[in-house]
Parts: structure tokens; C-alpha cells; sequence
């Protein structure tokens, strides 16, 4: 039995927590804007381009979708390391974990895309070359502010799914909020407590992330709500 | 003979194998109102969408203003235009669209104004002025901000009238403006278009308002089989039904 109570123990490691917790949110941060950026313009791609050149994003994006993130995050941190290696550079695991989680979310948020633009009437870019509008335009100012406000619910869930994959980055030795409890728990008998303290960061951080999704999808809707 | 605003020569379209019209040859002079009828898929929008480029056509020329537009003879070949001069030819035609098509994401006067700012470059302030204008013209000045999701039909429609307008077309193009609306809502809107026509405007209107074409019409086109099988004043068409088939179709309206 260790004398040490919680709050003392977790005073104590507070350092450690703190670059678990930056550790995570960073590579969520990343991951989501990397994801977001690189899922949308492989979307329109996929809605646009020619089928050859679609082929090899759906064979992508169906693959990445259809296999487990430990696995992609696994399959990315060994290839990238090996890889690399050959050129004599060392990847530092949280960069490598950080493309994984961007894959795996591109290929989410590319999908997302695809199904948004297919969704808009094709009658938006008719009325679009009407007022005679080059396609660069319509898909800027008609077809991305429509999708987007479509994709907004499901970008949301899409990116709290990413803060809760971030704990697989544990498993490739980043030292990620679920790695430092863990480690934590070792020294003492607090298990519960700590990992009741880690699950309510959590939830804290994707709560922050919902609630900034539903203000902007307020503030987005034309649905005259 | 002054020469006409529109005019279309030997026209054919053809989806792969399947033919919409052949021959066909149409003018429509400044200032006029032409109706074109027919029974549905006699292909009344596909021309329409032809003369705007959002089709590709096989055979003949259009001409607007006196320039061919969608495509041009080089080395006697056909070739079609490269996009950007298509986006700036369809510039010449203003096009209301049976469903408005507006834009949902934006207010009345967002979507009237994208084009003047966006194509016409016009600074945001004089692009919003010169957009309400023409909702005022419209009658919905006092909506200017109103999302399409926050209009009834007939007032979206005369918002996508607005926006077709005020991007200063040589021809208005209507492809059955009325047809998506409940029956108390079409009158608003075809007195839009009769002001418009009072106004001086071209316009060239795929309807099936029997009673408004005859009205508004300087001249009616009644296309059948492929092609226009009449042509003729209002009187001439409603009136003196001079072919089996006319006779035929305008039998199915009792008016
Ligand atoms: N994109 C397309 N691909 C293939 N066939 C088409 C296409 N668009 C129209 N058609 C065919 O072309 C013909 C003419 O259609 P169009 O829509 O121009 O008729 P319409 O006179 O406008 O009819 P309606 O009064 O019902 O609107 C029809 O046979 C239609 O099925
Ligand atoms: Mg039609």
C-alpha cells in the first residue's frame, strides 16, 4: 500500500500529465487540420475528376476506412521508420504517429466530402454557369460553403473520434496522456481515480470540440431555423 | 432586315444516339418575347439549355449578337470554345430555371449579387445597390435579406429572375417558370415577366401558360417531332391552328 494520496501523486507527476495531455491535443490538433485540409480536396477530386484519376483516391480512402486504426498507425510507423531509415533518418514517433492519424482522417474526411458534394442539386452549378461562373468559383462560392455546412455534424464526430485515437499512439512509445497514467498507476494504487481523471480530460477535450461545432453550425445554417 | 439578337441556324442535338431536334432555325429580334410550346420531351429545354452552353450540340450555329457561341469553324474543323470564353458567352444569356436553383446558402441579395461582384467586379457596396434595385424591381425589396429556405416559391422565383436580370443579359431565357409553384403563386411571377416584356426586354419563354403566351408573346414556337413544326404570331398559333398535331396539343389545355 503506498502512503501517498491521489491529488498528492498527481501533483507530483504533474509535469508528466502535462505533456501527455500536450502530446495527445497536439497530435489531434494535426491530425484533424492535416485530415480535414488533404479529406477535402481528395472529396472534390472524387467527385470531379476523370475515373482514372478517381481509382486510385477510392482505392485509398476504401482501404484506410476498412482496416483498424492500430493497425494504420502500426503499418505507417513501420513503413515511414523503415523506409527513412534507409536514408539514414530517424523519425520521431510522434511525427509518425501524427501522419498516421492523418491518414486514417483524410480518409474519413474525404469521404465525408464526396458524399456532401454529391448531396448538392446539380442544378447550384447550372445556376452557377449561368451568371457566368468559371468552375474554380462555383466550387468556391456555391458548392464548398454548401458542403461544408453538410459536413459540419459529422466533422464534429469525425474529429472526437480522432482525440479518442490518439491513445493508440501509446502504442508506437509516444508518451500520450494514456501512456503517462499508465505509467503512473505503476508507482501507486490509485488506478481508478486516475483513470477516471484521464476519461474526464477526455471528454473534456471532445466536449470543446462539440460545442464549438454546434455554434458554428448555428451560425452557418440556411435552413431558416 | 435588321439583324437578329438570336439567331439559330440548322440546330441538332442528339443525346448518343437518341436525337432531341435537327434543323432547327429560330431569330429572335431586340425587344422581342417569343413563347416556345410542345408536348413534354419535344425537347423545349433542351434548346434552351443549348443557346445557354450548359448542353453541347452536334450540328448547326448560334449566334448571338452576330458572334457564334459554344463553338467556332477553325481549319474547318468544329471545335468548341475552351471554357473560359464559354463562361463569358453565357454572359450574353440570363437564365431562369424551372426549380430557381438559387443559391440556399445565401440571402436574396447574396444571390443576386455574387455575379456583379464575383464575374462584373463590381465593389461589394455597388454590387448590393444595384442588386436591390432589381429586388425592388421585382417586388421584394423589403426581403433583400431573407434566405431561399424563408421565401415562398413564387418569391424565390422572382429572386432567380432578379439574379438573371441583373447580370445585364442581351436575352432572358425562361424554361417553365411557373411550373414548380402552387397555382396562387404563378400569377406573381408571370407579371414579373410581363413587365419585364413592357420594359423592353428579350426573352425568349418555354411555358405551358397557354393564356400568358398568348399575351406576352410577339411570336410563339410550337416544337414537335424534332423540331419546330410552327412558328407564328399568338393569333396565328392559338388561334388559326393550322396543323393536325398543334391543333392536337393545344386541345389537351381547354382554353
Ligand atoms: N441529359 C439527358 N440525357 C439523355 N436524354 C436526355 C437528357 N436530357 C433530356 N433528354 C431527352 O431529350 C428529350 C427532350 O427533353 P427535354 O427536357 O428538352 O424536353 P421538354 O420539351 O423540356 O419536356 P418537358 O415539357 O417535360 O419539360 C427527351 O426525350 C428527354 O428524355
Ligand atoms: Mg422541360
Amino acid at each position: 500500500m503506498s502512503p501517498v494520496g491521489f491529488w498528492e501523486s498527481l501533483l507530483a507527476a504533474r509535469m508528466a500529465v502535462f505533456i501527455g495531455i500536450f502530446h495527445s491535443m497536439f497530435a489531434a490538433v494535426c491530425a484533424i487540420a492535416i485530415g480535414s485540409f488533404c479529406g477535402i480536396v481528395m472529396g472534390f477530386i472524387m467527385t470531379f475528376a476523370r475515373k482514372y484519376v478517381v481509382f486510385p483516391f477510392r482505392l485509398f480512402v476504401d482501404v484506410v476506412r476498412g482496416i483498424p486504426g492500430l493497425v494504420v498507425v502500426f503499418t505507417i510507423y513501420y513503413f515511414l521508420d523503415v523506409f527513412l531509415r534507409s536514408y539514414g533518418v530517424k523519425l520521431p514517433a510522434l511525427m509518425a504517429g501524427i501522419i498516421a492519424l492523418s491518414v486514417t482522417n483524410t480518409a474519413q474526411m474525404a469521404e465525408l466530402t464526396r458524399g456532401a458534394l454529391q448531396a448538392i442539386p446539380r442544378g447550384q452549378i447550372e445556376a452557377g454557369k449561368a451568371i457566368g461562373f468559371r468552375f474554380g468559383q462555383i466550387l468556391y462560392y456555391i458548392l464548398l460553403p454548401q458542403a461544408l455546412i453538410q459536413m459540419l455534424p459529422p466533422w464534429v464526430n469525425s474529429a472526437t473520434e480522432t482525440v479518442k485515437g490518439t491513445t493508440l499512439l501509446m502504442l508506437i512509445g509516444i508518451s500520450d496522456l494514456l501512456l503517462v497514467t499508465q505509467q503512473l498507476i505503476a508507482t501507486n494504487n490509485h488506478a481508478l481515480k486516475y483513470y477516471c481523471f484521464i476519461g474526464l480530460i477526455y471528454f473534456l477535450l471532445n466536449t470543446v470540440i462539440e460545442f464549438t461545432g454546434k455554434a458554428a453550425e448555428k451560425r452557418l445554417r440556411f435552413d431558416g431555423g | 432586315m435588321e439583324d437578329s439578337l438570336l439567331r439559330i441556324r440548322r440546330l441538332g442535338k442528339w443525346f448518343g444516339s437518341l436525337k432531341v431536334f435537327e434543323g432547327v432555325d429560330l431569330d429572335v429580334n431586340a425587344g422581342e418575347v417569343v413563347s416556345i410550346i410542345g408536348a413534354s420531351g419535344s425537347g423545349k429545354t433542351t434548346l434552351l439549355r443549348c443557346i445557354n452552353l450548359l448542353e453541347t450540340f452536334q450540328a448547326g450555329s448560334i449566334l448571338l449578337d452576330g458572334n457564334p457561341v459554344g463553338y467556332h469553324e477553325e481549319n474547318s474543323k468544329r471545335k468548341r470554345f475552351p471554357e473560359r470564353i464559354i463562361a463569358r458567352q453565357r454572359l450574353l444569356t440570363g437564365m431562369v430555371f424551372q426549380q430557381f436553383n438559387l443559391f440556399p446558402h445565401m440571402t436574396a441579395l447574396g444571390n443576386v449579387s455574387l455575379g456583379l461582384r464575383k464575374v462584373k467586379k463590381l465593389p461589394r457596396a455597388e454590387a448590393e445597390k444595384e442588386a436591390s434595385r432589381w429586388l425592388e424591381r421585382v417586388g421584394l425589396g423589403d426581403r433583400t435579406h431573407s434566405r431561399p429556405s424563408q421565401l415562398s416559391g413564387g418569391q424565390q422565383q422572382r429572386v432567380a429572375i432578379a439574379r438573371a436580370i441583373a447580370m445585364n443579359p442581351k436575352i432572358l431565357l425562361f424554361d417553365e417558370p411557373t411550373s414548380a409553384l402552387d397555382p396562387e403563386l404563378v400569377g406573381e411571377v408571370l407579371n414579373v415577366i410581363k413587365q419585364l416584356a413592357a420594359d423592353g426586354a428579350t426573352m425568349l419563354i418555354v411555358t405551358h401558360e397557354m393564356r400568358f403566351a398568348y399575351e406576352v408573346s410577339d411570336k410563339v414556337v410550337f416544337m414537335d417531332n424534332g423540331k419546330i413544326a410552327s412558328m407564328g404570331t399568338p393569333t396565328e398559333i392559338f388561334e388559326e391552328r393550322k396543323s393536325d398535331r398543334l391543333k392536337e396539343f393545344l386541345s389537351t389545355f381547354n382554353n
